[in-house]
């Protein structure tokens, strides 16, 4: 019971950090109807950037935070910018794009692999080994402060989407960009400011991953895989889904351990993806689009 | 009148809470056409989609000459002799007009004994003693888009994109060709056209089922006409029953342009 | 198009007699041996990325499952080694089915992602699964009773010559009509009697078995064989950038992609190793960027250039 109890607040919490790490992901499909494949590369990029500032800088990796946000919103924007704004709308334009962000994909990892070569790296806090007991069952303070981040960071999100006319702007143009070009909103700059917000979520998934995880530049892989599964769970349709579908696959994930050798737990979430891709196409909370 | 060649039976089809298509019975019968009105969202082309396979109904069938076609895939149903087209035309954009009928003409019968691999390619030669670009030809004359047959769909006026969508459709052989809004959206000639177009084609044998919101078209090409409105059958009959019917003039033509 | 099979017809045959005519040293011999593999598996990553449209990021599955049933019927019953191959090839389409059956009707992004996950489970399974794969430690072949390494060079060309055939056949033949309708507009297709899930699956099918021939000509070439190599993510994005780079969906842009593959890793990145990923990357780019239709669309822009007095 002990053992359950541990594996379900572990889930609770491994969740929160999976809502945040998909979000962009999802952001960017919603409007775009683009998958960015480079969404891994970015959430590596952002691990090895608070590494950075943590080594030299001794600066504490959540206080890195607006760092990254920024510096990955403008390399977001740039990339639409200087590429993606080429490629031809449709499903001609699907195809290249998934090719053309794969190639930004293996530029960043080449990129990463000649400033810090090819060891694993990690991010030790003078915290990072604290934990605290609840029940008896003990979670490390790292684990509970990423999820805190990520839960407040969702609801700012959330603000953002519904409150601002900016998020208006965004949810209007992933639903109906002709309409909204007639509406007078300039759906190029929304595009713009999408792509940028996306990859500044994948650069905060990668500085909280940065805390969990070790990473070398091939990091990032399975968390594009994860982000995309927790799409595919969730929908597009709001932060609710999103957030039930990384529990989904957290809580899989976590509990898989009672009927899978540990090694196949990141197979997990790709044997749900089939499943819930095969059997309810629209998601299993419902609608893929953006609300 | 023979027997019925295409009976739908109580067909339903929902949509979460709504129901786009509510116990809709219908019959056709060879050599007629029927025409399907009512209001936009009244559930015309929902219920096409469950005649020609594509959606799932959820209660209710759809048996040409006995046989079920509802609840299978759309492939399937155009095997099975009927076929539909599409109210935004959607030709394969990057195939030249004779390609797009050659495909219909390819893949639109039943895979026979000699199917797959075979049919394929390694026994095309003689698997038919005519050629079948002759066959195409003669389907794009027929239609009307002979001189056309070498352009790619993009180049061709909106009228000639839907001509290619129905000739598309006639080369898949159907029984039953279901036709969603071909003449809307043309001038009137062109219009005109297409109804003695329509006209010639049911001559030649092939029953049909139209959708459509130009009512001098649908009027005077149906031999029967059924009114849906909310995804309910609320009246049918001759063209000039229909027409005088108070319940169809409130649902329909007293609120749209006629 | 009988001029185009003239061409390829004389060019096997010169590529078939060169070596013994020509003085190559074994080195390079035996790389183009290895080019000819590489192209076979391009060319077949294109029927499905290229004719139907679906992207594919999962090859490496059918590469090693190929490979090593191969090796291991090699091996195990001493089976000659082009049975083997085929076996192990067949072997491997029947896996893409398994998957690929439940994948194909996803279209688009969703059945790339899917093949990511295809990929990573089965390098997964097949590291773990050592009493099959060997493990971290690989399987080795047996030095004798194979072709030698001289020997597969002419093996290569004929698994060359095979993949040329087939993606001629797929082309030109009705069914290639079929795949372009379905690359179009899936559902249009249906609307008109294309059973999309057939075709589809017949492509991944031949294309599965090809690739995992070419896995088991492979593991004949290296002798060795693991499965970290094997399945790895970064062997089914080489069949992407062959194919890619040398033109989607054409038939000679995978062959020149590998052409280019092969002398990129052989020639210069064996000074510079560092920079071979961003290489590729920036080779991607570009061409999505200049020329959708890689090598093979730069040539045919350069062809009216050429005849123009």
């Amino acid at each position: 019971m002990r053992e359950v109890f541990t594996l379900a607040v572990s889930a609770v919490l491994l969740a929160g950090f999976y809502a945040a790490m998909a979000y962009g992901l999802g952001l960017i499909y919603g409007v775009l109807r683009i998958v960015n494949l480079a969404h891994g590369g970015i959430i590596m990029a952002a691990a090895y950037l608070t590494w950075q500032l943590f080594e030299r800088f001794g600066v504490d990796p959540y206080i890195a935070i607006p760092v990254a946000l920024v510096v990955f919103f403008a390399l977001g924007a740039g990339i639409y910018l200087g590429l993606v704004r080429f490629l031809p709308r449709g499903p001609a334009g699907a195809v290249q794009s998934l090719l053309l962000l794969f190639g930004v994909w293996l530029i960043i990892r080449n990129v990463a692999y000649l400033l810090f070569t090819g060891n694993e790296q990690a991010i030790h806090t003078s915290y990072a080994t604290r934990s605290v007991t609840v029940f008896g069952s003990s979670f490390s303070v790292t684990r509970i402060l990423v999820f805190a981040i990520a839960v407040v960071a969702l609801l700012l999100l959330h603000l953002l989407l519904t409150r601002t006319y900016l998020g208006k702007a965004i949810r209007a143009v992933a639903q109906n960009p002709d309409s909204c070009t007639l509406a007078g909103i300039d759906v190029e700059r929304v595009r713009i400011f999408t792509f940028g917000l996306g990859t500044a979520l994948a650069g905060l998934a990668g500085v909280l991953a940065s805390t969990l995880f070790a990473f070398n530049p091939s990091f990032g892989a399975a968390e594009l895989l994860k982000s995309f599964v927790i799409i595919v769970l969730g929908g597009l349709g709001s932060i609710v889904g999103i957030a039930l579908g990384a529990c989904v696959l957290a809580f899989a994930e976590v509990f898989s351990i009672y009927v899978v050798p540990p090694y196949l737990t990141s197979a997990v979430g790709f044997v749900l993806l089939v499943v819930v891709l095969v059997l309810r196409p629209g998601g299993l909370f419902g609608q893929r689009v953006l609300r | 009148m023979s027997a019925p060649l295409l009976v739908g039976e109580r067909v339903s089809r929902h949509f979460g809470g709504l129901r786009a298509v509510d116990n809709v019975d219908f019959t056709l019968h060879d050599g007629q056409i029927l025409g399907l009105i009512g209001p936009n969202g009244a559930g015309k082309t929902t219920l096409f989609s469950v005649a020609a396979g594509s959606l799932r109904p959820t209660s209710g069938r759809v048996l040409l000459a006995g046989t079920p076609v509802s609840g299978r895939s759309a492939a399937r149903s155009v095997h099975l002799g009927i076929c539909r087209t599409h109210q935004i035309v959607r030709p394969f954009a990057r195939l030249t007009v004779l390609d797009n009928v050659l495909v219909g003409l390819h893949y639109g019968r039943p895979p026979g004994p000699r199917s797959g691999l075979l049919r394929g390619g390694l026994l095309r030669r003689d698997h038919r003693r005519r050629d079948p670009r002759d066959a195409a030809m003669e389907i794009l004359d027929f239609i009307g888009l002979a001189d056309r047959a070498t352009r790619l769909p993009g180049e061709l006026t909106l009228a000639g994109r839907k001509r290619l969508e129905v000739a598309r459709a006639l080369a898949t052989g159907p029984r039953v060709l279901l036709l969603d809004e071909v003449v809307a959206g043309l001038n009137p000639v062109e219009a005109s056209r297409f109804v003695d177009l329509i006209r010639q084609i049911r001559d030649r044998g092939t029953a049909i089922i139209m959708i459509e919101h130009v009512m001098h078209a649908v009027m005077s090409l149906s031999d029967h006409i059924i009114v849906l409105d909310h995804g309910r059958k609320i009246a049918e009959g001759t063209p000039e029953l229909v027409a005088a019917d108070p319940l169809v003039i409130e649902a329909y033509l007293g609120r749209s342009d006629a | 198009m009988k001029r185009q099979a003239g061409g390829f017809v004389l060019a096997l045959a010169v590529l078939w007699v060169a070596p013994l005519v020509l003085p190559i040293g074994d080195y390079t011999h035996n790389i183009i041996g290895l080019t000819f593999m590489f192209a076979a598996t391009a060319l077949a990553w294109n029927w499905l990325g290229g004719y139907v449209g679906q992207i594919s990021f999962g090859h490496a599955a059918m590469f090693g499952v190929g490979g090593f049933v191969a090796a291991r019927l090699i091996i195990a019953f001493g089976l000659p080694t082009g049975v083997a191959w085929v076996v192990g090839g067949l072997t491997a389409g029947a896996y893409a089915l398994v998957w690929g059956h439940p994948t194909l009707r996803l279209r688009g992004p969703y059945f790339s992602i899917a093949t990511i996950g295809v990929g990573e489970a089965s390098r997964l399974i097949a590291t773990y699964w050592s009493g099959f794969t060997g493990g971290s430690s690989g399987l080795s072949l047996p030095l004798s009773g194979g072709p030698t390494k001289y020997q597969l060079y002419w093996y290569g060309l004929y698994l060359l010559a095979a993949a040329v055939v087939i993606s001629y056949w797929l082309r030109t033949s009705r069914i290639g009509l079929a795949l372009l309708a379905i690359k179009e507009d899936v559902e249009a297709a249906g609307d008109v009697g294309v059973s999309a899930t057939r075709y589809q699956n017949l492509v991944l099918f031949l294309s599965g078995t090809m690739v995992g021939v070419c896995g088991g000509f492979y593991a004949s070439y290296q002798a060795f064989i693991d499965p970290q190599d094997m399945f790895s993510f970064d062997r089914s994005i080489s069949l992407i950038l062959m194919a890619v780079i040398g033109g989607i969906g054409t038939i000679l842009g995978p062959v020149l992609g590998a052409v280019v593959l092969v002398i990129i890793q052989e020639f210069l990145l064996a000074s510079y190793s560092d920079y071979y990923l961003g290489l590729y990357g920036t080779l991607l780019v570009l061409i999505i960027l200049f020329e959708p239709l890689g090598l093979a669309g730069l040539l045919a822009r350069l062809k009216p250039l050429r005849s123009t007095p």
